[in-house]
């Protein structure tokens, strides 16, 4: 593929991710039905978010805890320069902690927070990881809602997203869920990245890397309770081939394998199903996110990382992306792509 | 990249759906076990028929001459097929073909043929049913390969011309919605920028809207619906870790051990998917899959062919086809299917 083609996707992918976060960050939290009565109807547009306690006090097309967080691990991952390591994730997320006082702690999730404080104290990283006590750590969305940049490294190679998303993974989601709602994303990431990218087979790249996450986990981390990525996300594909419409996709993804707290089986194979119900388009794909209800803002930014890798930054519409820019200063999205492109390109 | 093509994507398909059809004859009705057994393993080249039909090496059957002779219905339509013409078709075929009518007409053909000479109106008998497998058979898709392919990305079109060459023999819901997946898949495969993705969605699509037409116009028919196991065929390509093992599940869940429409041709698409689109792979499936392989591997064959072209297709087999079966033009077909197909799309 062209260095040029290549640098939109990447930036496709970085943005489209952002701009999903943004929209659904309004309703996260809410159901379908609590969105179009507390908003009279569909989001379809950036949007004032204020009457919701996770988005309190946010400016309008403004980001949260995951584009920040996925720009960090990326910004690490591109600084470790094609030989990513344990250390380096580690860094990227104390950096987020660090840098960015307006998203942590107040946004962190049921994980992350836990995790800081353990790595900040020095612990060992994948012990970290691997740390239980609380029904939901390690199997929460953080690992998959920042897994960007493990895929946008590895253009058409699942081995070598699934090698960058472990690493990525393993110092906070140790657990055979969170490896494989990050290899999944990341495969699919890395699927979308050929020149004609076929849905098909980065929704087999996704299964993939469910699969490969699921084993990984199952060796080296906590095993916790939990439907696999992969039961989930055949379920999702199955429906996005059988649902005739984008609002009738949004309500059976939700009801067959949405949920209600921020679980990656369901975030995961939520963002993929609509990605696929919608062709790839990514305004379908990104309205469908902010209106499907549970963790809108993370299944948005999943769904975006896909649907930019795979349509590119030019295809996405300019007054979503020119209020992202506009809002979200802190995020050079043009920086981090050019970061990574020369790792991208080597491959 | 090999530039795109139009008539090399219509010829690929008539002649993949040829070559599925004739590497696909010697194993039909047999199971997949039957399969590995009678042929020492898996049939990855020609055979000729004897023991298990009468045909000789590398020698098509009604499948392919039924999709020639409807081919023709179209051409001489100029693209704007009539359930007339499409009558016309079938009692040409059987005129035309001793060799394989009455012999190898199946289950809905061999009642009509007689009964469209004596002059009756092709839409009822398309619709009569008092049969098994009357009107729910095979024979409406085997033939379908023009439908799609004058109808270049048009899924509605494809429709459209499915349903009208569907009426005279096989007027069901289930046989419209399975000639119009497989003609939809076609119009789909045979684009630019198709993918295995954009196929799928173009054959479930069909499948629905040849249902939803076929409620109201047809003969419900009883039996399940095309849609269901062609959604089951899809996951199946998803869940299943390489191509034999989509061809046991497919067996398995949709089964292909009857020769109706609801059952092949989800088996079609799902053959289809799981080897990629790629000629030679899905028609070498089709014809270890068991049940109809003949008509599965035509049927795929037409498909697969639209997406892949002619490229990668073995050119001993092509020219093997060509020698054993000269009764078959599919050049000059694909020639004037390519005119019909650019006039109708509107492409230069």
């Amino acid at each position: 593929m062209k260095k040029e083609i290549l640098l939109d996707r990447i930036l496709g992918s970085l943005t489209a991710a952002g701009i999903g976060d943004a929209l659904g960050a309004p309703t996260e939290g809410m159901s379908y039905a609590e969105i179009l009565k507390i908003y009279g109807g569909r989001v379809t547009d950036f949007i004032d978010g204020d009457i919701n306690p996770y988005f309190h006090h946010a400016r309008v097309g403004e980001v949260t805890d995951d584009t920040s967080q996925l720009y960090e691990m990326a910004l690490a991952l591109a600084e470790a320069g094609g030989d990513y390591k344990i250390e380096d994730a580690v860094r990227g997320l104390l950096n987020w902690a660090d840098r960015h006082p307006r998203y942590y702690p107040q946004s962190a999730g049921p994980t992350a927070r836990m995790a800081i404080e353990a790595l900040r104290n020095g612990e060992d990283p994948l012990a970290v990881g691997r740390g239980g006590g609380n029904p939901e750590r390690g199997s929460s969305n953080g690992a998959a809602m920042r897994i960007a940049a493990a895929g946008l490294v590895h253009p058409g190679d699942l081995e070598g997203a699934v090698r960058d998303a472990v690493t990525m993974t393993g110092i906070s989601h140790g657990t055979q869920i969170g490896y494989a709602s990050a290899c999944a994303v990341a495969c699919a990431i890395a699927a979308a990245l050929v020149e004609r990218p076929d849905i098909y087979d980065i929704l087999h790249a996704a299964l993939y890397g469910a699969k490969e996450g699921d084993r990984i986990g199952r060796e080296r981390g906590r095993v916790v309770p939990g439907t696999t990525v992969q039961h989930k996300l055949e379920k999702a594909i199955s429906i996005a081939y059988d649902a005739t419409a984008m609002e009738e996709a949004e309500a059976r993804l939700n009801d067959a394998v949405g949920g209600d707290s921020s679980a990656a089986a369901s975030a995961v194979a939520v963002a993929i199903g609509l990605f696929a119900a919608a062709d790839g388009d990514p305004v379908k794909t990104l309205v469908g996110a902010a209106n499907v209800g549970a963790d809108t803002d993370t299944i948005g930014c999943i769904a975006g990382m896909i649907t930019g890798a795979f349509c590119g930054y030019a295809a996405l519409p300019k007054h979503w992306v020119e209020t992202f820019e506009r809002v979200n200063t802190d995020f050079d999205m043009k920086k981090l792509a050019d970061l990574l492109l020369p790792l991208s390109a080597k491959e | 990249m090999k530039t795109y093509d139009l008539y090399d994507r219509i010829y690929g398909s008539l002649l993949t759906a040829a070559l599925g059809d004739a590497l696909g004859g010697p194993s039909e009705t047999q199971s997949k076990t039957e399969i590995l057994k009678n042929f020492g393993g898996r049939i990855e080249t020609f055979y000729d028929g004897l023991p298990y039909d009468r045909n000789a090496l590398c020698e098509v059957t009604d499948d392919t001459s039924q999709m020639y002779e409807m081919g023709k219905a179209v051409i001489q339509t100029d693209g704007e097929l009539t359930v007339e013409a499409a009558a016309a078709g079938i009692v040409s075929w059987a005129d035309n073909y001793p060799r394989f009518y009455p012999r190898c007409a199946g289950p809905t053909t061999r009642y009509i043929v007689d009964a469209l000479k004596a002059g009756e109106d092709p839409v009822e008998l398309g619709k009569k049913g008092l049969q098994f497998q009357r009107g729910t058979s095979n024979g409406a898709v085997m033939r379908i390969a023009a439908a799609g392919l004058v109808n270049p990305g048009n899924w509605e079109g494809a429709v459209q011309t499915a349903v009208t060459m569907t009426k005279p023999s096989h007027g069901t819901q289930q046989a419209f919605s399975a000639s119009s997946a497989v003609a939809c898949a076609i119009a789909e495969a045979m684009t630019e920028h198709s993918t295995i993705h954009s196929v799928l969605r173009a054959a479930v699509y069909g499948a629905r809207r040849g249902e939803e037409i076929g409620l109201k116009e047809g003969r419900i028919a009883p039996g399940g619906r095309v849609y269901t196991n062609l959604i089951e065929a899809i996951e199946i390509a998803f869940r299943s870790r390489d191509v034999e093992e989509v061809e046991r599940m497919l067996d398995e869940s949709v089964g292909a051990n009857i020769c109706t429409a609801r059952a092949s041709v989800p088996i079609t698409i799902g053959l289809f998917a799981a080897n990629h689109g790629d000629g030679m792979g899905t028609i070498i499936s089709c014809a270890n899959v068991g049940g109809d392989t003949d008509t599965i591997g035509c049927m795929a064959g037409m498909i697969a062919g639209a997406f892949s072209g002619t490229s990668g297709l073995r050119e001993d087999w092509c020219r093997q086809l060509k020698e054993t079966n000269p009764d078959f033009d599919l050049e000059w077909m694909a020639r004037e299917l390519t005119r019909i197909a650019k006039r109708r799309g509107g492409i230069a």
